[in-house]
């Protein structure tokens, strides 16, 4: 019987730190959800300290939350794996200000976690779709800078969607 | 969120279906010269595509015009369902009767049928239509013409062909002796213009020329006739004859 025990090897474990010195001791196979952390795994003979001097702990100990997540539910291959992620991607992005979504937004765009931007702008864009122009400007804080008439002109142009 | 870099702006943005994009086009003016950029353009199809494929097969101008204005439906030919109805908003449409030049990349052609020079594209997508200014008229005695449409995705641009048939049997010796000029004309939608290819003698006869060579520089125009590869280096243009139109 093989038991997969004794074919354990040790998990290289990663220290990552953010901009305001907070520490997050991360597995590597976690932190390479990351595409810049991957790049510099690869490299030979990289460090296991990484300094992350665009992020600050708060959001990058999120992205962190959402790379360990993803890492867990992809190990074992169950097909409710993506139905799991997706629930679990429901919740994450269910309650986040604008403030924290800017920043994680940053945050993941800055560290390549191609899915979490994914995640992220698709969340933006449902905060977009549907709306009136004046509610996406008061979402976005967004003062309209057009001269007395233009907007009504655009607007008079596709008046089908105004309907 | 403005000062998002502009790659995760565009990401937003190219989300969103197009009635969202027309209205936050009104924002404010980053926003309006963003998703008017040719490239976003191209961005935004290439993420929608799969989600409104359209395969028109039929146009059908119902012709209460008085009521409704012309009124203009698209069907699938999968299943003949109606997945596009729309009232042209073109005052310059002078005959009810249209047919379908050809579409590629979200945009459909279509011309009036008493009068093959009237040109339309629409963007079924954003309802905006427009009317393509007249070729250049054909050389005298002209036997046939065929029009064709596609996008150039080297020049990112909307392009309309136009063969003009010289009398005669294509494929005859006989006739290229006699300097028949067959002409092809093509139109840029990013130009607004016309511009002459190309006239040769003969074109119908060499399509055993360029049947087999498609580069990426190639780009064809397609219809259910007919087709018409251009290679815009060369420029060689092959006419591919799949049934015979004549008009």
């Amino acid at each position: 019987m093989s038991s997969s025990s004794t074919t354990t090897t040790t998990t290289r474990l990663l220290m990552l730190k953010a901009s305001d010195g907070v520490t997050f001791e991360v597995e590597e196979a976690v932190a390479t959800k990351l595409g810049a952390i991957n790049n510099m795994v690869e490299e030979e003979g990289s460090e296991d300290l990484i300094c992350l001097p665009n992020v600050n702990g708060k959001f990058l100990g999120m992205v962190l939350e959402w790379c360990k997540k993803h890492a867990n539910n992809n190990t074992n291959s169950d097909k409710g794996n993506d139905e799991v992620n997706k629930w679990w991607d429901k919740e994450f992005v269910m309650d986040l200000d604008q403030n924290t979504l800017y920043h994680l937004l940053m945050a993941a765009d800055y560290l390549s976690g191609t899915e979490l931007v994914d995640l992220l702008t698709e969340k933006v864009a449902s905060m977009i779709r549907g709306k009136k122009v004046e509610e996406i400007r008061e979402t976005f804080k967004i003062k309209s800078d057009f001269l007395p008439g233009q907007e009504e002109e655009i607007r008079k142009k596709n008046s089908w969607a105004f309907e | 969120m403005e000062s998002l870099p502009c790659n995760i702006i565009e990401e937003i943005v190219s989300r969103l279906d197009v009635k969202s994009l027309m209205r936050l086009k009104c924002a404010s003016k980053s926003w309006l010269s963003l998703i008017c950029r040719s490239d976003f353009i191209v961005l935004h199809l290439k993420r929608q595509k799969s989600s409104r494929l359209l395969y028109p097969l039929y146009i059908h101008p119902i012709d209460d015009i008085a009521r409704h204005g012309n009124s203009l439906s698209v069907r699938s030919s999968e299943n003949f369902e109606e997945i596009y109805s729309h009232v042209l908003n073109m005052v310059d449409v002078k005959s009810p009767y249209l047919t379908l030049v050809g579409n590629d990349n979200g945009i459909l052609c279509f011309q009036e049928v008493t009068n093959c020079d009237m040109v339309y594209l629409l963007n079924p997508a954003t309802k905006e239509s427009k009317r393509i200014p007249p070729p250049p008229a054909c050389p005298p005695r002209t036997n046939y013409t065929l029009y064709g449409f596609g996008y150039d995705s080297l020049t990112n641009d909307f392009k309309v062909v136009k063969v003009s048939k010289r009398p005669g049997i294509h494929g005859s010796s006989q006739l290229r002796d006699n300097k028949s000029s067959d002409q092809v004309r093509v139109y840029s939608l990013r130009r607004n213009s016309w511009k002459t290819l190309m006239t040769t003698s003969g074109i119908f006869s060499e399509l055993e020329l360029g049947s087999g060579s498609s580069s990426s520089d190639t780009f064809t125009y397609v219809n259910q006739k007919y087709s018409v590869v251009v290679n815009g280096s060369t420029p060689y243009v092959v006419v591919i004859m799949i049934n015979t139109y004549l008009i």
